[in-house]
């Protein structure tokens, strides 16, 4: 599976507001196929309501979001799905009354990808999924009885089994355990390298997106402050001032 | 990440086990012969009984799997039974083409209401409420419509023999039975458990909830309009009041939760238990039993938040000291 050439993510103008408050303001980014593009930006920046544009849990007041040629605004989001855009959730949600098998076996059979694999296909396509991302030996087990790393694990193998063309993950490392944060961030790389899955990243660990990511986009207020490689934006004097105020004894390394 | 308390019990694997595959033919089986030598008094005890099992099934089919509690499922209960009624009777349709007319129109009426209802993200709580809503709106409208006989009701001319109550409502709880089994072991199944689990994370992993959830609530419709109408035809009279009483749609929910939420034995396990309790109690101190079903079902869920078939489970596991897989575990 290499990245496909045309799926690129295009957002144009993209405005969202809530009764008087814009959440979104005027964003326009295109994502390159590929690539690991880090959202980052301070809380309430609009990060995650991006994601639930983009995905379609939300629709924008205007804008436009393009996805490898097909407009993707006003699509349900089991459509935009199926289009070849998966996500995790900031706060980790599996299927709590599946197993962790069952969990990529829905992404499996709802997914991208017309033809539905037979049961007894499925099933071994699900083990390859977890056995990708480490949860080989977890498959039978309830995700109710799951810690809390292994079942955001579960979350990202679910999204995973969508058989997306674009990745977007909403703070995969929030609540993991110290130790644990290493081998999660080797799957994202994993995800990319060796499926050619386009990445879309929110983390609040800067270190972790400064290292991992080629793309950044900073958001502040719902606005694009900044953009370009880590370390473009790591010298940005707006994004410094965002983070650590004008006269911040901080900088960003 | 907060467990919500229905999908705290999780239906063992093997629905069916094996001591199930010979009971449950060899039940139907006697249920089938029974009528050849069981008094007309057991005959019209197992008529309500089934009545019960598919109503609590069919409920279950739509509220158990997908996790929007209708607290006006009888709706349809009253449409089935007045379609029979009014096109048997005003029109002189023979009762066949009432009973087709009354799954149409169950079916029809659920295709607008879940367009109105289901295509939106509307609250679980909303829809519990609205459903009930309508249930008495269309009482009340029926109670004003002079043509269909207002709040003096509909006189039916009786079934030729109650054993085609019998046969019909026992084809129909089996029936009930049987899909909610095949929808749970299949694809379309596993769907329906994300949805109940997580309907926005559902959405995004591809599945479609709007077709999901007019597909059961259309079906559990149509089941429930034809036991209305048989009902109709058994009782041989209806009026607004009997046909769209709020009874109908608690009992449904009651005796599902009683049994267990989304699993495909509790709703007939809830059904006949609540029968044989409503039976008991009910010619020497009437109504007395929802009180005493109602402290039963209390201290149940709160033991057991899966019903009766969590509570078998546990008594299961307990009796074989068997720690087991943590598949069937309670979790706190």
């Amino acid at each position: 599976m290499k990245a496909d050439q045309n799926a690129v993510l295009e957002v144009e103008g993209l405005d969202v507001h809530f009764g008087g408050v814009q959440a979104l303001r005027k964003l326009s980014f295109r994502v390159a196929p590929g690539k690991i593009v880090g959202v980052m930006g301070p809380n309430g920046a609009g990060k995650t309501t991006l994601f639930n544009l983009v995905t379609g849990v939300y629709r924008p007041s205007s804008g436009k979001i393009v996805f490898g040629g097909t407009q993707l605004q006003g699509l349900s989001p089991a459509r935009i799905c199926r289009a070849g855009i998966g996500r995790t959730f900031q706060s980790g949600r599996p299927f709590a009354n599946l197993t962790a098998l069952e969990n990529v076996l829905v992404g499996l059979y709802y997914g991208a990808d017309a033809q539905r694999p037979r049961a007894a296909h499925a099933k071994r396509r699900g083990q390859e999924i977890l056995a990708f991302v480490g949860l080989a030996k977890l498959g039978d087990r309830p995700v109710s009885s799951l810690n809390l790393t292994e079942r955001k694990i579960v979350e990202l193998a679910r999204a995973l089994a969508t058989r997306p063309k674009i990745l977007l993950l909403d703070e995969p490392l929030a609540g993991l355990n110290p130790l644990d944060l290493e081998p999660a961030i080797r799957i994202v790389r994993r995800i990319r390298d060796e499926l050619g899955i386009t990445v879309m990243w929110i983390e609040h660990i800067m270190k972790v997106l400064m290292e991992t990511c080629e793309h950044l986009i900073v958001l502040h207020h719902g606005e694009k402050l900044a953009e370009g490689s880590p370390a473009d934006v790591a010298s940005d004097a707006a994004v410094s001032d965002a983070y650590f105020g004008k006269k911040g004894a901080f900088r960003l390394e | 990440m907060e467990i919500p308390y229905l999908l705290r019990f999780r239906e063992r694997d093997k629905v069916i086990g094996t001591p199930m595959k010979w009971f449950i033919p060899a039940t139907v089986v006697t249920l089938i012969l029974l009528p050849a030598w069981g008094s007309a008094y057991a005959v019209s005890f197992l008529v309500s009984t089934f009545m019960y099992v598919a109503l609590a099934g069919s409920w279950n089919l739509f509220s158990g799997m997908t996790g929007y509690a209708s607290l006006g499922q009888g709706l349809f209960f009253g449409i089935g039974a007045y379609a029979f009624a009014v096109s048997t009777v005003l029109l002189s349709w023979p009762p066949v083409a009432g009973i087709v007319l009354a799954a149409l129109v169950s079916g029809i009426g659920a295709v607008f209401l879940g367009f109105v209802l289901l295509t939106t993200r509307i609250r679980v709580a909303y829809f519990a409420i609205v459903m009930l809503g309508f249930n008495e709106i269309t009482k009340t409208v029926v109670a004003n419509i002079k043509a269909i006989g207002s709040s003096s009701g509909l006189t039916i001319p009786p079934l030729p023999s109650n054993l085609i109550a019998y046969y019909f409502l026992l084809g129909l709880a089996v029936a009930v039975t049987a899909i909610s089994y095949l929808i749970k072991r299949s694809q379309w199944g596993l769907g329906l458990k994300a949805i109940l689990a997580d309907e926005v994370a559902a959405e995004v992993t591809g599945v479609g909830t709007v077709s999901h959830k007019m597909v059961m609530f259309i079906l559990s419709a149509i089941l429930t309009g034809l036991t209305g109408s048989m009902i109709a035809w058994y009782w041989s009279y209806i009026d607004p009041y009997m046909a769209f009483d709020l009874g109908v749609s608690f009992d449904m929910v009651v005796m599902a939760i009683f049994g267990g939420v989304g699993t495909v034995m509790g709703p007939v396990l809830g059904a006949v238990i609540m029968s044989v309790v409503k039976e008991a109690l009910s010619t020497s101190i009437p109504q007395f039993h929802t009180i005493i079903f109602g402290a039963l079902v209390l201290a149940l869920i709160m033991w057991c938040p899966g019903g009766l078939m969590q509570a078998v489970d546990v008594l299961r596991r307990r009796l074989k000291r068997d720690a087991g897989p943590v598949v069937g575990r309670v979790e706190r």
